[in-house]
């Protein structure tokens, strides 16, 4: 009984010490990546945007990432003419902080810039309701809006079993709420689909080929900043899908995945 | 009344005596010998000094459609003699080309038979050309200018209707506007469902045709009604072309003769009222054709062409209004540019000005007005030191002098002056009683937005949610709790209304209860109190585990039941062993030693766990 009580206090002291240890790491990783950031600002806001955007990559390198990073880095970028890269860490900041006010009127700014405008977006998801709700939360946000969803049909279920006088109305809120459930699980898979797909092209223009080879025939061009969606990966080629519909071939360093 | 009936029967007999004495004769005639196809024309079968004959039959012809019209009969006293004769009226329209002989015909009158002589007819498949017409077209139209018939035709042998086209012009350059005439030609003939004439025009673009005119025409001597559909052409590419033949369709009335009347009326042929009436007519639908006319189109010439021609062709004057000459800095001063004159106003584009830096133009709006395109250009001076719109020219390539002209108008003075300060304000308040209070126009600036002063959340990069294991987990417990909620809520419910049920799960608790009884027994002097205490477990939990009440639980029932549900011989053997024990011990006066009960004890242990292992059949049913 004693040797027991023994094991369980070494138990609780190494436990506390790893924990101790792992978040005082994580402080000290937050207060690097954090004086990063406040180093890239100062850079930024003495105009040096190249000295920034090292700061600010230097905090990616890290594996740390947050939606103002994202959205300094793009600003960053757009004050160096760079409107590809700038495009790119916008819809990155996008996928964390959505509804963010000032990220969505520098984004709409950066887009406008792009040459020869921008191509019209065909398909289902461009169904304004349905886009309008969609970019409003993260995958994460929709996945927790599902998943709670999902936890109040189940509770609805079991005060039907208890209360079957209940059963009737209750059973149209349960179907409601699970047509919701999945309207938000295919909002996530569609958010996590394209964000592997998803990519910006980060060269000032780039002619988008018939073929994954030099010679194939100039298909159609897309401009900085364009946003594209990866189907097929070859060679060092991408074959991609404008807005549009249109699917060619591209060299992949002309485009980078969000 | 009865003098009137006298004096007809009189006159009757007097003529009659008068007619008696005439020579009768037969005699075929035709309206003309020479006809087109499609053209029908009239042919007259008369008998002199008989009225009173069957209508002669006519024979059917191929080539040439006959058509009875009607008869008409005449009487005339001169100097005292009296002649009569009866014409019949047929019309013949001929369908294919040829020669074609039409008769004899014969007629019998009392007892007599007349003969007519044959009539000829010559049917060709184009109009006949009159003698005068000069040489074959492409010689005709050789002028440039000349006003030249291709079709032109100034008699038809004896046609009674027919279609002619003209064109003003057989040369003519890109754009220049030249009218086509194409004139129905009728000859005491009805028409009706007249359509619009139709005829190819490759290399030219043509324009609606007009209303078409009723007028009537003296051709050689003959009055014709005449319909006229007129309509301007222009040509688009230089080039040899052919516009035409020409095709009109429409239908033909005849009116068949009545007694008293001729069957060719003198009237109107395009004259409504008169098919109105026309009681007892036939309709034959033609369809007219009138001759190709060449034409060349020539190209602009190269010489002399000013660089702000755009292809304007004709004789066009400009004039030019400015609107309001005073402004203000950023009002909308209005340049309007009128061109009229002949020639396609299609190909007329907007005059040309030379604008400023200081001025700001819109493209102009154009409107056509009759022969006239008005174009309205909205010009916004910037500064106030604009002090004229400069001059405006506009030029046309005119056909007639073969030059290029252009004509020019402006500078035009206009006088700008700054905006007042109050207007360059933007009203801020504006309340009844309050003093407005103006503001500065502000000009807005547009940039990206200053970037964020706090990292946010840092956090590292990572999966989805929902492509994390313990996310799944979470939803699968979730699910887990919620059927295990349901399952306990209807096992609650069943042991609530299941009575049997209830007793079954409580079998095995109380029957290690009685085992404890029965073990605290173990060893003590009193034997019979720990028999008691095994038969009372066993008799317990035998009658929870099978629902029976708990006196009618005997070794027998038990075996009667157990055995049939397949339960394993040894047990039964020692269920048997141990109730009969318990009735030795209860009602025998035999003492057992205490091996004896410490192995009753362990013999009902293993009753109670083989029967909570093992699931038995009763009746088909698992218990």
């Amino acid at each position: 009984m004693r040797c027991g009580k023994l094991l369980g206090i070494c138990l609780f002291a190494v436990l506390f010490f790893v924990g101790i240890t792992a978040c005082r790491a994580e402080e000290k990783e937050n207060m690097l990546t954090s004086s990063a950031f406040s180093r890239g600002n100062d850079y930024y806001e003495k105009g040096e945007y190249v000295k920034a955007i090292e700061e600010y990559e230097e905090i990616r390198a890290s594996g740390m990432e947050s939606g103002a990073m994202y959205y300094n880095l793009g600003n960053a970028y757009f004050k160096m003419g760079e409107l590809g890269e700038a495009v790119l860490n916008y819809e990155r900041a996008k996928r964390i902080m959505p509804r963010d006010a000032d990220l969505i009127n520098n984004c709409k700014f950066a887009r406008r810039k792009i040459k020869g405008g921008l191509v019209p977006e065909k398909g289902l998801w461009n169904w304004r309701p349905l886009r309008l709700y969609s970019e409003n939360f993260t995958a994460d946000e929709f996945t927790w809006l599902a998943s709670g969803a999902f936890a109040l049909v189940i509770i609805f279920l079991c005060v039907m079993i208890v209360r079957p006088a209940t059963k009737r109305y209750l059973l149209i809120v349960c179907l409601l709420i699970f047509v919701f459930v999945l309207i938000n699980a295919v909002i996530v898979w569609h958010e996590v689909v394209e964000k592997r797909a998803s990519a910006v092209t980060t060269a000032e223009k780039a002619e988008v080929l018939f073929g994954p080879f030099d010679s194939a025939t100039k298909f159609f061009t897309i401009q900085e900043g364009m946003k594209v969606i990866v189907l097929q990966e070859k060679n060092g080629w991408y074959k991609i899908k404008r807005a549009d519909g249109k699917t060619g071939w591209i060299k992949r360093d002309v485009v980078e995945k969000i | 009344m009865k003098k009137i009936l006298v004096t007809l029967a009189l006159l009757t007999s007097f003529f009659a005596a008068h007619a008696a004495g005439e020579d009768v004769r037969f005699e075929a005639a035709l309206e003309s010998n020479r006809v087109s196809i499609g053209n029908p024309i009239y042919m007259y079968l008369t008998l002199y000094g008989e009225k009173d004959v069957n209508v002669p039959e006519m024979p059917p012809i191929n080539g040439l459609q006959i058509k009875y019209v009607g008869p008409f009969t005449k009487i005339s006293v001169v100097n005292g003699r009296v002649s009569q004769s009866v014409k019949y009226t047929y019309l013949v329209i001929p369908r294919k080309e040829g020669e074609y002989k039409i008769g004899p015909f014969f007629v019998e009158t009392r007892g007599e038979v007349y003969k007519a002589e044959a009539v000829e007819l010559s049917v060709s498949r184009m109009p006949q050309r009159p003698a005068t017409v000069s040489g074959p077209v492409s010689s005709a139209v050789s002028s440039a200018n000349s006003r030249t018939m291709s079709a032109q035709q100034t008699q038809y042998g004896g046609n009674r209707i027919f279609l002619v086209m003209d064109v003003e012009k057989n040369r003519l350059y890109i754009n220049e506007v030249v009218p086509v005439t194409i004139k129905v030609y009728v000859d005491a003939l009805g028409l009706k469902d007249i359509e619009y004439p139709t005829y190819s025009h490759e290399g030219f673009s043509v324009d609606e045709f007009s209303e078409p005119e009723r007028t009537q025409e003296v051709r050689r001597g003959a009055r014709y009604d005449v319909l006229v559909f007129r309509q301007n052409l222009f040509g688009i590419k230089e080039g040899d072309y052919v516009i035409g033949p020409a095709h009109l369709r429409c239908k033909m009335v005849v009116k068949r003769a009545i007694p008293g009347q001729s069957a060719i009326s003198s009237r109107s042929v395009f004259d409504d009222d008169f098919f109105k009436r026309r009681f007892g007519s036939d309709v034959y639908p033609v369809e007219l054709e009138a001759d190709a006319v060449p034409i060349t189109v020539l190209p602009f010439p190269e010489e002399g062409r000013p660089s702000g021609f755009q292809g304007a062709v004709g004789s066009f004057g400009l004039e030019v209004s400015v609107e309001p000459v005073k402004a203000k800095v950023g009002d909308p001063i209005t340049l309007r540019m009128t061109v009229s004159g002949s020639g396609s106003l299609d190909t007329v584009t907007a005059p040309l000005f030379k604008p400023t830096d200081d001025i700001k133009t819109y493209e102009p709006r154009a409107t056509k007005k009759g022969n006239r395109k008005i174009y309205e250009q909205v010009i916004i001076p910037k500064t106030d030191k604009v002090t004229e719109i400069p001059e405006v020219s506009f030029t046309f390539f005119n056909p007639v002098t073969e030059r290029y002209m252009t004509v020019q108008k402006g500078p035009f003075p206009v006088e700008v002056v700054k905006q007042p300060e109050s207007e360059q304000m933007v009203k801020m308040v504006s309340m009844p009683g309050v003093e407005q209070i103006f503001y500065p126009q502000e000009e807005i600036g547009s940039d990206i937005i200053h970037i964020k002063e706090n990292a946010g959340r840092l956090c590292p990069e990572g999966p989805f949610l929902c492509q994390k294991p313990l996310f799944w987990a979470g939803q699968f417990m979730l699910l887990a709790l919620a059927m295990g909620f349901y399952g306990i809520y209807k096992r609650r419910e069943r042991i609530l209304t299941d009575k049997g049920y209830a007793r079954f799960l409580k079998a095995p608790r109380k029957a290690r209860a009685g085992m404890a009884r029965a073990r605290a027994c173990l060893g003590h002097d009193n034997v019979l109190l720990f028999y008691d205490a095994v038969f009372k477990t066993l008799q317990e939990y035998l009658g929870n585990r099978f629902n029976l009440p708990k006196g009618s639980v005997t070794g027998q029932i038990i075996e009667n039941r157990l055995k049939p549900a397949g339960c394993d011989e040894r047990i039964l053997e020692m269920l048997r062993s141990v109730f009969s024990g318990c009735e030795m011990a209860r009602y025998a006066p035999l003492t057992p030693g205490k091996h004896e009960e410490v192995e009753m004890l362990e013999k009902v242990k293993k009753i109670i766990d083989y029967l909570e292992k093992t699931r038995l059949k009763e009746n088909g049913r698992r218990v």
